[in-house]
């Protein structure tokens, strides 16, 4: 009896410790599409990407047949719905299938599939490319005007590490933003601390400094930076903003500028650089850009001779370019039109030549300068060196906002941030681009536990790749604490 | 009896007066301020999802506020509430209590001096609305407790007290006298108040739209004195459809009367949802949720978030909606809330969003503006045109109201009581005014009688005779 009953509890621990998590046998085959979660179906991933770890909703039981090529290479039994792939297993598996394809066979047990059913395989692409092992941005909650705690955080790409770079917790009063880097760099930083101790916290050469343009130049403050590659000037707008709201429609909010020139900001003398033709009340000039020689500085720009306006949708921006001569610190006398607003439609932000110097990627929406809040603004793309636009349409979504990107550091793959979750929190999106110009499929930004995606309460903002992981100094974190 | 057990059995007795204070502070907490409790746990937050854990437990000493975020979602529940409430200070004075049985002398005589916590830790609770404070005292008294035990397994009850203390007087007079000054505490305190009491439960009244549980609730001179109760008694009129007949009955005396414009201390976030989410008008209403929880120590707060999830719900917004849900079933108490919203969840399952068409309008500027933008693009709408009507009356503006009335009222039809007084005191200028547009003649009359009242000097009668008409307002 005692035999029996040993064995009976021996059977109930070790079923209950798998969590009746055991391969099984499906009664049904489909070939009606599957839904996970996230979208990792056909899409273009580098081979040192973590893990893509993915969600069937309301699935009693999930599991999953990884094969590189036809062959058969390891099985996931889900947890909750979720498969996720240990990360050595999933290392191994992007290594045997680097230029290749990742077939992913999924069952699942469900309501709707009591007995199981097997969907086809969907296939995942694993590019040669590496991607930058690191992405910064900021998470801040996706209200107007207000924050709370919000800090520029790092993102391990090639694992789920997420540490924070700097945050506001010392004094939540600070609103931290605009981060930026000298050619993916995690030796150098900045980012603007906003508060009654602000400036800018410049971070280069292992040393830490804070900047107060006011007390340097008339400018009083800067806006949006662009680090010269080459590390010694950062070029910024100067941005008076607004923002104005809506009481009905899906945009709720629209912000917009009544002023902004260009300045560059000489780090080794501390001198601001100012060009009185990018100084005028009649033109705003914003989201300042460098070539990738450090030649050329790209702007997106709006003249018009009834500024400044409070706001209407005739504002549309083009893109622009002025030589830049890093010996001098000048800019050229000849400025080149790059966008038309006004012969192309809409208006153009964020214009990001990729490293190669061949394309220039930039964010369209209708009109205005803050696209992440237009549903329309989609990422688009023009060619350099053949002219006119290069298709990447596969990386939009149709509904909600495409915005802010950036390139890897190899130009094979860019990273930006997306609506097309709920319209509402902002998600980071990776995307590849092949060396034909060929754009692939993007992917979600991979987490451990896919609802992560959904339950993340903070939008991303500002994604930038860096090379590595960025150590800034403790005071770096106390520099803008305002003093008693 | 008392004397006997308390000499007899002083453990016990210390044990049994433990029990009494609990008893009494629960019964303050639960009695005097239910929806105070409920306000706290609408204005915290706790969650385990990750981001919440990681900026919530960054260092060490977050750990007593992230106790707190945790106990506070029980004060949900009134009952639950009161007895966290009353078990931190009686807690703090059990672990005093066990300090004194391990290091003193014949301990069981003394164990009155643990009732003397009691008062500071109540102290300590009022105005900690996140209950940092109180789990700090809490563990460190643990601690002490825990200290205590330790050093006993060395070397116990090795402090002497003098004999005169060994008093069992002591031991009933103390505790009952800690216990009296921590219930006073709490009766009569300036930080937590009646008056939070009050604005809490009007806004749970409003929240449950129960605009009739306002009305029954706040008088006229509450209307005057509390701010608030202004605001939600004139929001409740408005619910009803009572707001151009008894506007003025409740003090309104601004356009900005009706809702906080430019304020920003606690309670006028959480009334600003309820206003714009009463006018239909979702993207307000998400603004000032989103603000209301970032006034919250946690960047975020539950009564936010399920502002949000119900606002989107209504907007067949179902991403958002169900993203405000899936973060809420992450905490510990919404169960039943949740499930009670699952099925209007399931059926925008597959809808499109049902946001209004994007307008040019801007809002936020002022209330005249906003709401004569509003009555412009839905005539139609009652709420908005009174809410201009009455703003506009409140300003003394006679050329505004008369404007906006005459576009949306025809001569046959009889206007709401206020809205006649002001063509009445319009008339007395303009009497033209009378061919297009029908008054009572009982409102004449009393008309008549008031300018009679006013014109022989007895102004004092005539505003009481009147007291809620216009007219009295506007002299």
């Amino acid at each position: 009896m005692k035999g029996i009953l040993k064995i009976f509890i021996l059977f109930v621990l070790v079923y209950g410790l798998s969590g009746c998590r055991i391969w099984r046998d499906t009664s049904y085959v489909t070939d009606v599409e599957l839904e996970i979660f996230p979208d990792y179906k056909g899409v273009t991933v580098p081979c040192n990407i973590a893990p893509l770890n993915f969600m069937i909703e309301d699935a009693d039981h999930v599991q999953a047949n990884f094969m590189a090529g036809s062959d058969a290479s390891f099985r996931i039994i889900g947890k909750d719905g979720v498969i996720a792939v240990p990360e050595k297993k999933w290392r191994e598996l992007m290594e045997d299938s680097k230029g290749g394809t990742l077939s992913i066979e999924v069952s699942v047990w469900s309501e709707e599939w009591p007995e199981g059913v097997t969907y086809t395989p969907f296939n995942i692409y694993i590019s040669d490319d590496e991607i930058d092992g690191w992405v910064a941005y900021r998470l801040i909650e996706p209200g107007y005007v207000g924050w709370r705690q919000l800090g520029i955080y790092q993102r391990d790409l090639t694992s789920f590490e997420e540490t924070a770079i700097v945050t506001n917790k010392a004094d939540d009063g600070t609103c931290l933003n605009c981060h930026n880097f000298p050619a993916f760099s995690s030796e150098s930083m900045m980012f603007h601390a906003r508060g009654a101790n602000g400036g800018t916290v410049i971070y280069h050469e292992g040393k830490l400094s804070k900047v107060d343009f006011g007390d340097i130049s008339p400018v009083k403050s800067t806006t949006y930076p662009a680090w010269h590659p080459e590390g010694d000037y950062i070029a910024y707008s100067s941005n008076t903003t607004h923002q104005i709201f809506f009481d009905e429609g899906r945009q709720p909010v629209e912000v917009f500028d009544t002023a902004s020139d260009l300045v560059v900001y000489d780090l080794k003398n501390n001198r601001l650089i100012t060009d009185p033709r990018f100084m005028t009340e009649e033109t705003l000039e914003t989201f300042p850009s460098w070539s990738p020689d450090g030649r050329y500085l790209y702007f997106s720009s709006y003249a018009s001779d009834t500024l400044p306006v409070l706001f209407s949708t005739d504002i549309r921006y083009d893109i622009l370019r002025v030589a830049f001569d890093p010996e001098t610190g000048t800019l050229g006398e000849k400025i080149d039109t790059v966008f038309c607003a006004a012969e192309d439609g809409g208006s153009a932000s964020y214009p990001r030549i990729s490293p190669e110097g061949r394309y220039l990627l930039y964010t369209w929406s209708q009109y205005g300068t803050f696209p992440v809040w237009h549903q329309e603004a989609d990422l688009r793309m023009l060619d350099l060196e053949e002219g006119g636009d290069a298709d990447v349409s596969l990386w939009n979504d149709a509904d909600q906002a495409d915005s802010y990107h950036s390139w890897s550091s190899d130009g094979r793959w860019i990273v930006f941030g997306s609506r097309r979750l709920d319209g509402r929190y902002t998600r980071l999106f990776i995307a590849h681009l092949d060396e034909d110009g060929n754009p692939g499929k993007p992917f979600l930004l991979p987490q451990e536990d896919p609802r992560h995606n959904v339950l993340r309460m903070k939008s991303y903002n500002v994604p930038e790749f860096i090379d590595g992981k960025v150590e800034l100094p403790r005071e770096a974190a106390e520099i803008f604490i305002p003093k008693q | 009896m008392m004397k006997r057990l308390i000499s007899e059995r002083p453990f016990s007795a210390y044990g049994l007066l433990l029990g009494v204070a609990t008893l009494a502070l629960w019964a303050v907490w639960f009695f005097m301020y239910p929806y105070f409790m409920r306000w706290m746990e609408g204005y915290s937050f706790f969650s385990t999802v990750p981001d919440y854990t990681g900026i919530m437990l960054d260092s060490f000493k977050d750990i007593p506020q992230y106790i707190g975020a945790f106990l506070l979602q029980f004060f949900r529940f009134p009952v639950l509430g009161a007895l966290i409430q009353a078990l931190v200070p009686v807690g703090i004075a059990a672990c005093a209590g066990v300090v004194i049985r391990k290091i003193f002398r014949e301990p069981d005589q003394l164990l009155w001096a643990a009732f003397l916590l009691l008062p500071p830790a109540v102290l300590l609770q009022l105005g900690d609305m996140n209950l940092s404070k109180t789990v700090t005292m809490l563990l460190i008294a643990a601690g002490c407790a825990l200290a205590a035990s330790l050093s006993a397994l060395c070397k116990r009850n090795f402090i002497p007290f003098p004999g005169v203390l060994h008093h069992y007087l002591l031991m009933l007079a103390i505790p009952v006298v800690s216990v009296g000054i921590s219930v006073f505490m709490l009766l009569d305190n300036d930080k937590l108040g009646r008056y939070h009491e009050e604005v809490a439960h009007l806004e749970y009244l409003g929240e449950n739209g129960d605009w009739d549980g306002i009305l029954r609730t706040v008088s006229r001179q509450d209307a005057l004195r509390n701010r608030f109760a202004r605001r939600y008694v004139l929001l409740a009129l408005s619910e009803t459809g009572r707001l151009p007949d008894y506007a003025f009955s409740y003090g309104l005396s601004d356009a900005d009367d009706f809702l906080f414009q430019h304020e920003d201390f606690l309670f006028c976030r959480s009334f600003n949802v309820l206003f714009y989410r009463s006018l239909g008008l979702a993207n307000p209403a998400v603004y000032h949720s989103y603000h209301y929880a970032l006034q919250s120590s946690y960047g975020v707060c539950f009564d936010a978030v399920r502002y949000m999830a119900d606002l989107y719900i209504g907007l067949k917004d179902y991403d958002l909606a169900r993203k405000y849900i899936d973060i809420l079933s992450h905490s510990s108490c919404h169960g039943r809330w949740i499930s009670r919203r699952l099925p209007a969840l399931d059926r925008i399952r597959n809808s499109e969003p049902a946001y209004a068409v994007s307008s040019d309008k801007f809002i936020f500027t002022s209330f005249i503006p906003d709401m004569t933008s509003l009555v412009q693009r839905y005539p139609e709408n009652r709420k908005y045109l009174d809410y201009l009507l009455c703003a506009t009356l409140a300003e003394k503006d006679a050329e505004s109201f008369l404007r906006a009335f005459s576009q949306h009222y025809k001569e046959e039809i009889s206007a709401p009581r206020l809205y006649q007084e002001a063509l009445v005191l319009i008339a007395s200028q303009n009497p033209d005014i009378l061919k297009r547009f029908k008054v009572d003649k009982e409102i004449w009359n009393c008309f008549i009688d008031f300018t009679d009242l006013m014109q022989k000097g007895r102004s004092a009668e005539a505003k009481r005779k009147y007291a809620e008409t216009y007219w009295a307002y506007v002299y």
